[in-house]
């Protein structure tokens, strides 16, 4: 499994270890039920804190990408593949959506009630656009 | 990638005349090869027949040809069942050694198209024969003319001239053959994966056994156990020689049977699964990386943690590997799943770590 990270992006660390994860469950090269490595054969290999490769770990155990346990350490869940494609479309979405002028808070009470919040996001756009 | 870092001119791009010089080179040194490993091989095993039918009137009947311990035999059979079971062992053995010289390779492999490994192959596969061949036909030589084959007695002397015969069947076979190295072609290098001066890279993957080297692995293991609890309990002579084989052979085995690989800024490391052996290769030794099929029995002459002259590999299965050419010229070989990535990754740190020391792959030279 390949994970990169770039010193001079603005992007934490951690967080660029878990998208290099996410692209590997997304390239399928990484499987459901896969055993991740080791943290800390990642953070030796990169020259940092094993405790950056675990909050990395964590991030993707909040997403439901991985399961940490004691002794066993990260597993790939079942739903992983499915979730990754899924938090790639929200990301085209935000973009979208930013491009487009709506503020994130409102998208994300779009996405949870989305019949009401129609027209103030298009008086949103609307604003902005012009 | 140019023809000028390894010195050695891709075959498949290179013009007319110095491929077909290279290609004329190899079929030289695979001809020698055939001739050290096969041929003089099957006339030894023919001569051995030959001698064993016109001594046939000599010998008793039946002769001895089990010897336990040191000294008197304890296994007896007609002379034809003995000539019989040479000749089917000898052409046999040889039958190996012409597979393991002519298994072909795949267009897209890192390894040399002819090195010392091949010729070494070859004068082992001589050196094996002919102590077979001498080994049989001393221990009858010694029953000519005895009236009974119970009165024959120890075997020392056809064990140590058999010996000594393949240590100098072996010495002649490699001298015999022309030493050539043909490098892979440039085509097969990987290419390094893109980085930036800020950016580093990890790659981890295991290079495991397929199912049928576990179950090897598993009945080997089983038997060295019972050699060694066997040698403990009897303690017939010589028994502790016994248990250290059985018991040096079987760590070996588990030790061996899968590694953790990581490949970062400073080379490649496999680890086993155990923690114990490790191997390193560091970027800076590194000329070559190649993502290569690797079929251990042409490569290595067998699976698992495999020497031979100017090569060493992990290599437990057929399929995917990385394979690395040292600037010293000698390769290491690994069997690993996404070898595509893991040989990108250690290709670049292999530049960066050349362009660090200011000693470029450029200026080697192959051969």
């Amino acid at each position: 499994m390949l994970v990169r990270i770039d010193a001079a992006s603005e992007r934490p660390i951690y967080a660029q270890i878990a998208d290099s994860i996410r692209g590997s469950i997304a390239a399928q090269r990484v499987f459901a039920g896969q055993l991740l490595p080791p943290a800390r054969e990642i953070a030796a290999g990169l020259g940092i804190n094993a405790h950056t490769v675990l909050h990395a770990y964590q991030e993707l155990r909040d997403e439901g990408l991985v399961d940490l346990r004691r002794g066993r350490g990260a597993v790939v869940t079942e739903a992983a593949p499915k979730l990754v494609a899924l938090y790639a479309d929200v990301a085209a979405l935000v973009a979208r959506a930013r491009v487009l002028g709506v503020a994130p808070t409102t998208l994300a009470a779009m996405i949870t009630d989305p019949a009401h919040h129609h027209d103030e996001a298009v008086a949103e756009s609307d604003r902005s656009l012009r | 990638m140019t023809t000028d870092r390894t010195g050695v001119p891709d075959p498949s791009n290179a013009p007319g005349a110095m491929s077909e010089a290279l290609s004329s080179d190899v079929a030289r040194a695979r001809r020698a090869a055939l001739w050290v490993g096969v041929w003089a091989p099957l006339i030894i095993v023919a001569l051995g027949v030959l001698l064993q039918i016109l001594w046939i009137p000599r010998l008793p009947d039946p002769i001895a040809t089990h010897w336990s311990g040191s000294s008197e035999p304890d296994g007896f059979s007609d002379p034809w069942s003995n000539i019989l079971f040479f000749a089917i062992t000898g052409v046999g053995m040889t039958l190996i050694f012409a597979v393991l010289l002519l298994i072909p390779r795949g267009r897209r492999t890192g390894f040399p198209v002819w090195s010392s490994a091949s010729r070494f192959l070859a004068a082992f596969g001589a050196a094996t024969i002919v102590f077979i061949s001498v080994l049989i036909v001393g221990l009858v030589q010694i029953q000519l003319d005895v009236a009974d084959a119970r009165t024959v007695g120890t075997v020392a002397g056809p064990m140590v001239i058999a010996l000594l015969s393949a240590a100098a069947a072996g010495a002649l076979g490699w001298f015999v053959q022309p030493k050539i190295t043909v490098a892979a072609p440039a085509s097969a290098d990987s290419e390094p994966l893109p980085l930036s001066e800020h950016e580093r890279a990890v790659w981890i993957g295991r290079s495991l056994p397929n199912a049928g080297y576990r179950w090897f692995a598993g009945i080997m293991v089983a038997l060295m156990l019972i050699l060694c609890v066997g040698s403990l309990v009897a303690q017939f002579p010589g028994w502790w020689y016994l248990a250290l084989v059985g018991a040096l052979v079987g760590v070996l085995i588990v030790t061996t049977i899968g590694f953790r690989v990581r490949i970062d800024a400073a080379g490649l490391e496999a680890r086993s699964v155990l923690g114990w052996p490790v191997v390193r290769v560091r970027a800076a030794d590194i000329d070559r990386v190649a993502a290569s099929e690797i079929n251990p029995l042409g490569e290595f002459g067998g699976w698992g943690f495999r020497w031979m002259p100017g090569r060493f590999g992990i290599v437990l299965r057929t399929g995917p590997g990385i394979v690395v050419t040292r600037r010293s010229g000698s390769i290491f070989g690994i069997t690993v799943d996404d070898a595509e990535t893991g040989a990108a990754v250690l290709a670049a740190a292999a530049r960066s770590a050349g362009a660090r020391t200011g000693t470029d792959a450029g200026s080697e030279g192959a051969r």
